[in-house]
């Protein structure tokens, strides 16, 4: 193999894909590091989790995981070379593409979380639409420790999942919770035995990938852009709902409750 | 407590019935052999009432909607849906109409407390998320499982649930649409209050007829500026320079301090 | 080790330093640290001071004298008015509620009693609340026929929610410190007559972490982020600032060398 080869293989490796039926399982890859995220790598999951949310008509819901024992530990520390203002800015901004992306794309993610994930893994995790936690795994917003604020779009994903003013705590102090606490305050949305997060994961991600597309892709897309004003969200409806009742997938929903039969949705 | 009943009998086959419980409206969803199923028909006739009611109805100062039959709303009439496919542009219209009679509730000036017993399914969900109070029997049930039958949650609730569980948990209820019970309810914070089967109604009222203490300028203020207020630190600080000094201005105010300071109970006028 | 700051012991708002943290003490036990406009005077110019100008304080406190936050505004003082000067006394009120939340230092509230009324607006204007279980809080403006001030629009909802916010507001309904704790209202509840010192030990953590960072981040959360885009504007703009301060630089060096890092503010 080529040098340019082997760089891009190892390179690919930073973020694998597997399926399971209509599932596609992204996986953080740096064991070694506890999947701690260099800027190689986070370009790579944004070009993934882009992929797969509008070029990939095998999957219909996506879960979210890190290799090894760990989710992820964050941004890598050992990268944090000094940078030109624009430089920092372009980088910030790339990392978001991927938050973007988990919350307003078409398709359900489901995070799958074992061991840390603290700073930006944090972000990762609570970007996702369902979040299923290991009672032992650890979350901490961890950037105050090293003089920087909270990023990757968290200043938004956490106060939705735990409240402004449980946030507003995590964040500004750096608290370290555990997968039963997270739970307990709906960071998470359902905790497991330690080892059975993937698992479950990829349950509800199998349950969510059975809807009708069409309307989760405009749910989401709803939530995330126009409802975020009171007339955002009736204007979204008015726009999008008469869309939906014309489509196939909700006829056949129809047909099939008044049937008493099992509708099989395509997505138009 | 004995509250004045006064019965304003609509008649029984009228498919919203009202009455009046001293200062208080209670409005009932009376389509039981449907679960009271949030048809067309249910949706021009609640918004008669609540138009009425919020805009041209001085004696009445605060509002209860409730199902008759042991249910709230089981949601939109599906066979309703699966009889016809109007075009696009009808569609909006029909939309709008939900919309409309959310804003009456949730913009209105008087404030509404839901009494819910039963099923509290799909637009169902959304009319008690309208409401400024929600109190639940312990046996009743949510759902908001617009998304199984390929349509997106509506009539307001894509705003009020995020309001009242945060995004998150709205989010995965509108996804997975499960059913929760009461007590899950209260704790994501749904509901305000949980009583035992069969009454939330009287709880309803009484919570309801709080509010009449209340001077009602101050409340349909409030209600008009809670719309927006809390949308940024800048809405907040003009909506009260603006508005609070109305407030002041109104003799129910000057009554308040004057009642205070002579230390008995206030007597509201509405001026 | 404490110092009395200001020797006028009738000072309606007692400042006291105790290393890096400030408690900042309602003092108008006599009607139960009432909102009076010579308390808002005083209030905002200790917060001032505070805020802007006392480098050797990190972190405040807030909290009243007497077993109690604060009982609400003055209704002694709820003279007729005209328009205008309505207006115009509203703008103290919000100046501090400003300061707290725009503000560069993490206040931190210690609820005891009552906290009512603008007492509720303070509470709910500070970064990190400890409440007493018995502390007990309402939104009564409604009753005596106002609406809610001191920027109660904005920060109750922040820290309940909108639909919690808005039935508290209508109902003036009262809660205790347990349902503070239960709704999200309250970060810490602990035994009535704890909170002072459990709320010092908080702001002893806020004032060891970097200065820079801690302010950035009040800077960022003030403008409400209600959108995603608003959380990418806000760190796009300002970690760029924090990834160039000395505390950053000291960090990963600290990470790289494996020690503890020393912040010194630039």
């Amino acid at each position: 193999m080529s040098e340019k080869q082997t760089v891009e293989t190892e390179r690919a490796l930073l973020i694998e894909v597997t399926r399971e039926g209509p599932v596609a399982i992204v996986t953080l890859n740096n064991p070694r590091r506890r999947n701690a995220m260099g800027r190689q790598m986070r370009q790579l999951l944004r070009d993934t989790m882009h992929r797969l949310m509008v070029d990939d008509p095998q999957s219909r819901a996506i879960v979210l995981t890190g290799a090894g024992e760990h989710f992820c530990a964050g941004a890598d520390i050992s990268e944090m070379t000094k940078r030109t203002i624009l430089q920092s800015r372009e980088i910030l901004a790339e990392s978001c593409v991927v938050v973007r992306e988990m919350q307003a794309g078409p398709k359900p993610v489901v995070a799958a979380v074992e061991g840390v994930a603290f700073g930006a893994g944090l972000s990762l995790a609570v970007a996702a639409d369902y979040v299923v936690a290991a009672s032992t795994a650890r979350f901490c917003a961890a950037f105050l420790r090293v003089g920087l604020m909270p990023d990757t779009g968290i200043l938004w994903t956490l106060p939705k999942r735990i409240g402004m003013a449980r946030a507003r705590a995590m964040l500004s102090l750096a608290t370290e919770i555990d997968g039963n606490e997270a739970a307990a305050i709906d960071l998470a949305n359902e905790v497991v035995e330690p080892g059975a997060a993937r698992a479950k994961a990829v349950e509800v991600a199998l349950s969510l990938a059975a809807l009708p597309p069409l309307g989760v892709a405009l749910l989401k897309e709803s939530l995330t852009n126009a409802a975020t004003t009171m007339e955002g969200a009736l204007r979204a409806e008015i726009d999008y709902q008469p869309i939906l009742r014309r489509s196939k997938d909700h006829q056949a929903a129809c047909k099939a409750f008044m049937e008493k039969t099992e509708p099989v949705f395509t997505g138009e | 407590m004995s509250i004045e009943q006064t019965e304003k009998a609509a008649g029984a086959d009228e498919i919203v019935q009202v009455r009046r419980v001293g200062d208080v409206t209670v409005v009932t969803m009376n389509y039981p052999e449907r679960r009271n199923a949030f048809s067309m028909k249910m949706r021009l006739a609640l918004i008669d009432v609540f138009q009425r009611l919020m805009n041209d109805d001085p004696a009445t100062r605060a509002v209860v909607l409730t199902g008759a039959g042991g249910h709230f709303c089981a949601g939109g009439d599906l066979s309703e849906m699966h009889a016809s496919t109007p075009p696009l542009l009808e569609l909006r219209e029909r939309i709008a109409v939900g919309v409309r009679l959310f804003k009456l509730i949730y913009t209105g000036t008087k404030p509404v407390v839901a009494a819910v017993e039963g099923a509290c399914y799909g637009a169902g969900l959304s009319l008690a998320t309208a409401c400024d109070v929600v109190i639940s029997a312990e046996t009743a049930k949510y759902s908001c499982a617009f998304g199984k039958v390929g349509l997106l949650p509506d009539t307001g609730i894509l705003w009020t649930l995020p309001q009242r569980v945060g995004g998150g948990k709205a989010r995965e209820l509108m996804l997975k649409g499960d059913v929760i019970d009461a007590t899950a309810a209260h704790r994501i914070g749904l509901v305000s209050e949980v009583t035992s089967s069969g009454h939330a109604l009287d709880a309803a009222i009484e919570a309801a007829a709080r509010f009449a203490s209340y001077p009602p300028v101050t409340l349909a203020l409030l209600k008009a500026s809670l719309v927006n207020a809390g949308n940024s630190i800048e809405d907040a600080c003009r909506l009260e320079t603006d508005l609070n000094p109305l407030t002041r201005q109104t003799n129910d105010h000057t009554e308040a301090v004057k009642a205070f300071m002579e230390k008995r109970k206030p007597v509201f006028t509405g001026a | 080790m404490s110092e009395e700051t200001g020797s006028d012991a009738t000072e309606i708002v007692q400042v006291q330093h105790d290393g890096a943290i400030a408690i900042v003490t309602l003092t108008y036990p006599q009607r139960r640290n009432a909102f009076s406009l010579r308390m808002r005077e005083t209030l905002y110019a200790q917060l001032y001071r505070l805020m802007h100008y006392e480098e050797s304080c990190r972190a405040i406190v807030l909290t009243g004298a007497g077993n109690t936050f604060c009982a609400g505004g003055d209704i002694s003082e709820m003279q007729t008015r005209k328009l205008l000067e309505y207006r115009q006394r509203n703008e103290l009120p919000l100046d501090i509620f400003r300061l707290m939340v725009e503000g560069p230092k993490a206040v931190v509230a210690a609820v005891e009693g009552f906290a009512f009324g603008a007492g509720l607006s303070l509470a709910a204007a500070c970064d990190y609340v400890v409440t007493s279980s018995s502390a007990r809080y309402a939104s009564a403006f409604v009753k005596v026929g106002l609406l809610p001030d001191t920027g109660l629009y904005w920060s109750l909802a922040q820290r309940v929610g909108g639909g919690l916010a808005r039935e508290l507001m209508l109902a003036a309904r009262e809660f205790d410190g347990i349902e503070a704790g239960e709704t999200g209202f309250a970060n810490k509840v602990v035994e009535p007559g704890e909170a002072l010192a459990a709320a010092v030990k908080v702001a002893q953590q806020y004032a060891e972490l970097p200065s820079a960072a801690t302010a950035l981040l009040k800077a960022a959360l003030a403008t409400g982020i209600r959108t995603l885009d608003d959380a990418i504007e806000a760190e796009v703009n300002l970690q760029p600032v924090l990834r160039r301060s000395r505390e950053h630089q000291e960090a990963v060096s600290a990470f790289m060398e494996k020690r503890k890092p020393v912040f010194v503010a630039d």
